[in-house]
C-alpha cells in the first residue's frame, strides 16, 4: 500500500475533517454531493510531490486541479493557508508523514512541500531522496477526474506509449477483458495513425475498424484508462465518479481487473451499481468510506468493511443514504 | 366479517410521539430507524399513519434501492448489528412481511423444529444478529412486539412487526380501508 492516512485542513470545500481519513487498498467513496469526495482524491493526486508532472497535460499537479475548478487558488474560501498530511507506509524515510502546504494571500500564492519540519523539499531533490529520476514521479499516481476533456486527450499520450503497449501485449489482453462486458468480439487494439480502433471480427468471419471515438462514453474511457495503467503501473489510482457512463457489467469487469493489480485504488461513486459489484468482486483489503459534511464544512466519515457492506446489502439498506446519520446521533 | 386493526397501527401507537416520518436526516437526529425488506408498500403506509400523528420525535427511514439485489426477508434485522457503533442510533421498527414466516415455517415442519413468528424472530435475533435478548413482549399479539437487548455496549430496543394476515403489507391496507369506511358509516348515521 502506498498512502494509508490522509488529513485536510482548509482544503477546497473542506475546513477540517473530525479525523485523519483511514486508507486501504481499495477504497470506496461515498457521500452527498459536495461531501468532498472529490477533494480527497484531489488532494491524493498531489502525490508524491505537488510539482511533478501529470499524464494529461504539461502541468504540474497544483496546475491540474486548479485547471479543473475556476483557477481560482485551491485553499478554502480562496485565501489562507491550506494543510494536506498523508501517512506514507510504502515509502520509507525518516518521517512517516508528508506535509503540503498550499497558501494564497491576495495574489500571492505559495506551495510548501517537506516530510521533516521547516525543510522544504523541491521535486528534483524528492525524486533524488526516493532513489528515482525525476521524470518517474508521474507515474506513481494517476488520478482520473470525471471529464471527458482529459479522457479524450488521453489519445496522445497512448499514440506516445504504442511502442510499450504492444511490447506488454496490453492491445491485445484489455480487448479481451473489454469483450467480458460487450455484445461484440474485439481482438485487439489498434494504435495506427494517430488513432485508436479495434478489429472485431464477426461471425462470418468479415473483420471491421471501428474507431475507439466511434464507440460508447464507458467503453471509450474504460479502454484508455486500462491501457494507460497496464503502462504506467502506478502505486496509486485515483478515479472519480467511476460509475460515469458504466453498465454495471462494466463496472464489473473494471472493478475485477482493478482488484487483481498490485496498486492501491481509491475511487469515488454515486452508484448501487459499484457497491452491489464489490460484493461480487470482492477486493482484497476493501473499505468503504462514508462522507457527511456539516454545515460548518466539517468532514466526517465512517468506514464499512466487506462484511458491513454484505450485512448493510443483505437486510436490503442503501449505505449511501446511511451517511445521513454520520454525527448527528 | 372480523377486522383486525393493522400491526403498523399499534407500533404507531406504541411508539408515541416519535411518528415524524422522514427519509432525509438534514443534521436531525432520528429517534428510530425504520428496517423493511423491498419497502415500497411499507413506505406509503407509514407515511400515510405518521401524518395522522405528525409528531415531535423522528422516525427515519432511508429509502431502499429501487431494484433490491437480493430477497431480505428476516435478512432485515441483520442491519441492526452496523446502527449503533457506526450511526448512534439504538432503536429499530423492523417490519417483515408475513410470508417471509410462512416460507421458514414451512421449512421447520420438514426438519420437525416447530417455532412461531416470535420464536424465530427470538432466534434470528440471538443466534443471526448476536443480539443478548430479553423475551419479545406482545404488543400485537402475533404481529407486533417490543424487545430489549444488548449488542456490546449498546442497549437496543426492537419493535419487530409482521406485515399482512398471510402474505404482506398490502393486505394491511385492505383493513384500513375497512376501518375507515366503517368509522365514515357510523359517523354518518350520528
Amino acid at each position: 500500500m502506498f498512502v494509508n492516512q490522509l488529513d485536510i485542513k482548509e482544503f477546497r470545500g473542506i475546513k477540517k475533517c473530525s479525523e485523519p481519513i483511514p486508507l486501504t487498498g481499495f477504497t470506496v467513496l461515498i457521500g452527498r454531493n459536495n461531501s468532498g469526495k472529490s477533494a480527497i482524491l484531489e488532494a491524493l493526486s498531489f502525490l508524491p510531490h505537488p510539482m511533478s508532472r501529470v499524464h494529461f497535460r504539461d502541468r504540474d499537479k497544483i496546475g491540474f486541479v486548479k485547471d479543473l475548478h475556476s483557477g481560482k487558488p485551491l485553499v478554502y474560501g480562496y485565501s489562507g493557508t491550506a494543510e494536506i498530511t498523508f501517512k506514507m507506509s510504502a515509502i520509507k524515510l525518516d518521517e512517516e508523514e508528508w506535509h503540503i502546504k498550499l497558501s494564497s494571500y491576495g495574489k500571492t500564492e505559495g506551495i510548501e512541500f517537506y516530510y521533516q519540519k521547516d525543510s522544504t523539499v523541491d521535486a528534483s531533490n524528492w525524486a533524488t531522496l526516493l532513489g528515482i529520476e525525476k521524470n518517474k514521479l508521474e507515474n506513481m499516481v494517476v488520478f482520473l477526474p470525471n471529464d471527458t476533456e482529459i479522457i479524450k486527450e488521453l489519445d496522445t499520450k497512448l499514440m506516445r506509449m504504442k511502442d510499450q503497449i504492444m511490447k506488454l501485449g496490453a492491445h491485445v489482453s484489455v480487448a479481451k477483458h473489454i469483450n467480458e462486458c460487450v455484445d461484440d468480439d474485439f481482438t485487439e487494439i489498434l494504435l495506427e495513425s494517430h488513432q485508436l480502433s479495434l478489429r472485431k471480427e464477426l461471425p462470418d468471419g468479415n473483420v471491421f475498424y471501428i474507431q475507439l471515438n466511434d464507440l460508447g462514453d464507458g467503453i471509450k474511457k474504460a479502454i484508455k484508462i486500462m491501457l494507460l495503467l497496464e503502462v504506467i503501473k502506478p502505486d496509486l489510482v485515483l478515479i472519480d465518479d467511476f460509475e460515469a457512463s458504466a453498465h454495471p457489467g462494466l463496472i464489473g469487469m473494471l472493478l475485477k481487473w482493478l482488484s487483481k493489480k498490485k496498486w492501491q485504488v481509491v475511487l469515488s461513486t454515486h452508484s448501487i451499481d459499484v457497491l452491489y459489484q464489490l460484493l461480487e468482486v470482492r477486493p482484497e483489503d476493501l473499505s468503504i468510506l462514508q462522507f457527511r459534511k456539516t454545515e460548518d464544512d466539517i468532514q466526517i466519515h465512517e468506514t464499512l468493511t466487506l462484511d458491513d457492506l454484505e450485512a448493510l446489502i443483505d437486510a436490503n439498506q442503501d449505505p449511501r443514504l446511511l451517511v445521513d446519520a454520520l454525527g448527528v446521533g | 366479517m372480523q377486522i383486525r386493526t393493522p400491526a403498523s397501527l399499534w407500533m404507531l401507537w406504541e411508539l408515541g410521539d416519535a411518528v415524524r416520518l422522514v427519509n432525509e436526516l438534514k443534521g436531525n437526529a432520528a429517534d428510530h430507524v425504520v428496517l423493511t425488506g423491498d419497502g415500497k408498500a411499507d413506505a406509503e403506509v407509514l407515511k400515510a399513519l405518521c401524518i395522522r400523528y405528525n409528531g415531535k420525535g423522528i422516525i427515519w427511514y432511508p429509502k431502499p434501492p429501487m431494484k433490491g439485489r437480493r430477497i431480505s426477508g428476516l435478512g432485515v434485522f441483520k442491519a441492526i448489528k452496523i446502527y449503533p457503533g457506526k450511526y448512534h442510533l439504538y432503536n429499530f421498527l423492523v417490519l417483515v412481511d408475513r410470508e417471509h414466516f410462512i416460507e421458514r415455517m414451512m421449512d421447520r415442519r420438514r426438519d420437525r423444529k416447530k417455532r412461531d413468528e416470535k420464536g424465530m424472530i427470538e432466534e434470528y435475533l440471538t443466534n443471526v444478529v448476536q443480539i443478548k435478548l430479553s423475551p419479545l413482549k406482545d404488543i400485537s399479539p402475533g404481529s407486533a412486539w417490543r424487545a430489549s437487548g444488548a449488542l456490546g455496549p449498546h442497549k437496543l430496543r426492537i419493535y419487530p412487526v409482521i406485515m399482512g394476515k398471510k402474505k404482506a403489507m398490502e393486505e394491511e391496507f385492505a383493513s384500513l380501508l375497512i376501518l375507515e369506511r366503517d368509522k365514515l358509516k357510523l359517523t354518518t348515521r350520528d
